[in-house]
């Protein structure tokens, strides 16, 4: 090991000490804060729901819990209404007693108050609901169909066999499973859209998403000849990837309300369920477990940590081309709006370019990236590849900059000195000028690629697993935060400090031969 | 018999703004003329030099090399230029390459050679200019008059009709002028057409044919050098030479 090599690896274990140093640190300032903290937990306890107004409401967006608590918030007692992309968040809320109470549908509520020892259902329900499917309101062909093959499924006992199943008294539970039926499916695919974080109708089971909803599904395809393709995003996009053609159908325990009547239409009711509110108890005991306890069951059982390595891989998969496509995008934009400064050639493209660029930096990368799924590629099922064409197209504005201002830190004589010898303009920036921009600019470009890397944790946007998204599923399995959070984070920081070393290895390699 | 007539300028004109550096500039230059450009800094003699091709587009006026207008749009000026090198006062040698590797680039990308005999070529230009062993070093390697030698055998790569010197030696130590000036006198001797922009008094006087002293962005005396320093016609060049001799 030569003494720089020595010194850096020096420098990585000092990081790396800072992270576990700062988690122990914060969590010994938790532990004594935790008191306090239930102490006021208790002057905000609910009870019952007529205790609501003025406390702070735990909701999954876009559910019915959040329209109907909706209406607590406008009357003026002070009730604030917090709305999380995930039941699973709001009940981490909860349990940290950032919010007093959460509002939910029974069943995942029941799934919920089951790994949570020291939550409970309010014996009072909110309010009584039914879900149904949604469909496109120009496809009501489909939904008539859907209705005739619900129909059917309720008639034969099919629906309640589903149901007992999952949701069943102990004595049915678990005992009787769909089997997806051997017919011909010559009818081609029905996409449905889902969010897999809502036990027991649709969630995350050793890598698959299943559930009632996704039963049911099944089924209504096996009666209508289809093939079932289940897409998981968050709740509150299911409703636009229905309507902008991204899915055929979405089935994710919704209940049929009148804002969402104005949207998207609704095949019959399936099921009848409750809306319930869940509170921390505070008599019940705090229920501390081992970090290895821990550790196991948000990594080990079930093989957990393959969401980690699966989102990690996505993440890279996007990375690494979203890196290639924005490199070669950037450079073109650059070649066009210096070869638009030097001789004034290319006035429109030129154009382009710059309102591009404002563009692209001028709104949020997650903006964007919404924007390609959902309104320009809708054809496009391939997340994976949306993600790289909006990460890249993100990314080419930032770099054309980088590059751009390599180029002009080429001397001029070195450009006149190329065109002196007969090269092309062409030749002399793609052989001359941008090898050396390129040398640079590198510090930059690597920087670049270091904000991109982390930027794609917003992937799951549009339902994508990536690394984060991979924890978050942990997360929503295991009601835990601190670990699947603080693993997802060690990767994305053991992964950036691996990228500067190679930067800053090209980057010596390069300029060695000048020295 | 009559010289062939390797570039013909016409009324050429150069302005950079409102600023006016050429005033009408005509003269020809004929195969095998070691042409010095002489004249107070400011003068317009680099931008001329510059403009015989097309580093500088002129504002007017027209520049014929080899009976081609090179002026005219129309015109591949990449193809003229492969005809005419050019020698830099900064070298300008790419930093990102060896030296067999700066001299192999123009051969190569213009299609006149392959990589083997563009390499060959490289070698035989060094031996030539006595950087034999240089081939794989890089530019920051080497000294100023080294890379000014380097540079000229960069251009001399294409094998040019002509080779315009834009102030060679003024970036030079003074020891290192003499290298690059023994090389100048060297291709001079060998018939090489040459228009040189130089403050080197002494080279204009023993090497060139013909000198030209621009002022205030025109030829303002054209002669021999025996008959220019010797006589003088106008009070600035009387001034002028009074200053750099």
């Amino acid at each position: 090991m030569t003494k720089k090599n020595r010194k850096r690896a020096v420098v990585y274990i000092c990081v790396a000490i800072l992270f576990v140093a700062g988690i122990a640190g914060f969590h010994f300032y938790k532990s004594r804060t935790e008191k306090k903290k239930a102490e006021e937990a208790k002057k905000n306890m609910v009870t019952s729901v007529d205790d609501l107004p003025g406390k702070k409401i735990g909701v999954q967006l876009g559910t019915t819990g959040d329209i109907y608590s909706g209406d607590y918030e406008k009357d003026g007692s002070g009730t604030a209404v917090e709305r999380f992309n995930k039941g699973a968040d709001a009940i981490q809320a909860l349990k940290v007693g950032k919010i007093d109470c959460v509002i939910i549908d029974e069943e995942p509520a029941k799934a919920y108050i089951e790994k949570n020892a020291e939550l409970r259902i309010l014996g009072e329900e909110f309010v009584k609901e039914e879900y149904a499917i949604c469909v496109s309101k120009s496809n009501s062909e489909l939904r008539d169909q859907i209705n005739t093959a619900l129909g059917k499924l309720k008639d034969e006992g099919v629906v309640k066999q589903i149901k007992d199943y999952y949701t069943g008294s102990d004595d049915v539970k678990g005992q009787n499973p769909y089997q997806k039926k051997d017919v011909e499916r010559k009818n081609g695919t029905l996409t449905v859209a889902t969010n897999a974080e809502f036990k027991p109708y649709e969630y995350f089971d050793q890598g698959k998403i299943v559930g009632v909803d996704i039963d049911i599904m099944q089924a209504v395809c096996d009666e209508l000849g289809m093939e079932l393709q289940v897409e998981n995003m968050d709740f509150d996009a299911i409703i636009t990837a229905v309507t902008s053609g991204k899915a055929d159908v979405g089935a994710a325990g919704m209940t049929v309300t009148e804002d969402r009547l104005k949207s998207i239409d609704f095949t019959d009711t399936y099921t009848t369920t409750t809306q319930v509110i869940i509170v921390k108890d505070s008599t019940a005991e705090q229920t501390s477990r081992s970090f290895s306890e821990s550790f196991y069951d948000n990594f080990i059982k079930d093989n957990r940590y393959e969401y980690l390595l699966k989102g990690l891989g996505n993440t890279l998969l996007i990375t690494v081309f979203a890196v290639i496509l924005g490199v070669i995008l950037g450079l073109l934009i650059a070649l066009v709006r210096t070869s638009h400064d030097r001789m004034g050639s290319v006035p429109l493209l030129n154009l382009i370019c710059r309102l591009y660029l404002t563009v692209m930096r001028g709104t949020p990368a997650v903006v964007q990236l919404l924007i390609i799924y959902y309104v320009i590629l809708t054809s496009v099922q391939n997340k994976i590849l949306v993600a790289i064409i909006g990460f890249g197209l993100n990314s080419a504005a930032y770099v054309s900059e980088v590059i751009r201002s390599g180029i002009m830190s080429v001397d001029n004589g070195q450009f006149e000195a190329g065109r002196s010898l007969g090269l092309s303009y062409r030749q002399t920036m793609l052989s001359i000028i941008v090898p050396q921009a390129v040398k640079n600019i590198l510090p930059a470009l690597g920087n670049e690629f270091i904000v991109l890397i982390k930027e794609t944790s917003i992937s799951g946007y549009i339902g994508l697993m990536d690394l984060t998204k991979g924890g978050d599923i942990i997360r929503s399995i295991t009601y835990e935060a601190y670990l699947p959070l603080y693993a997802v984070a060690l990767i994305y920081l053991v992964i950036v400090l691996i990228l500067s070393a190679g930067v800053n290895r090209l980057e010596r390699k390069l300029r060695g031969n000048e020295r | 018999m009559e010289k062939e007539v390797l570039i013909e300028v016409k009324e050429l004109c150069k302005s950079f703004g409102q600023h006016k550096v050429l005033k009408g500039i005509s003269t020809t230059i004929s195969k095998g003329e070691v042409v010095a450009i002489i004249g107070p800094s400011g003068c317009g003699k680099s931008t001329f030099l510059r403009s015989l091709n097309l580093l500088e587009e002129p504002t007017s006026g027209t520049v014929t090399f080899e009976g081609t207008d090179i002026t005219d749009e129309s015109v591949d000026i990449n193809k003229m230029r492969e005809k005419m090198g050019m020698v830099f006062q900064q070298f300008n040698l790419f930093p990102n390459m060896t030296i067999r590797e700066n001299i192999m680039l123009a051969p190569v990308k213009r299609g006149k050679m392959t990589k083997e005999e563009a390499s060959k070529r490289a070698e035989e230009l060094l031996a030539r200019i006595g950087l034999p062993d240089k081939a794989d070093s890089y530019p920051l390697q080497l000294s100023g008059g080294q890379k000014q030698r380097i540079a000229i055998a960069r251009a001399l790569a294409m094998n040019p009709d002509v080779m315009l010197f834009d102030e060679p030696t003024s970036a030079l130590d003074p020891e290192m002028v003499g290298e690059v000036l023994g090389l100048m006198k060297e291709l001079a001797a060998e018939g090489m057409t040459m228009v040189v922009v130089t403050h080197e008094m002494g080279f204009a006087r023993e090497v060139a044919s013909r000198i030209l002293f621009i002022n205030e962005g025109v030829i303002q005396e054209d002669n021999e050098p025996k008959e220019l320093f010797a006589n003088p016609r106008s009070q600035r060049l009387k001034d002028f030479l009074s200053k750099v001799l």
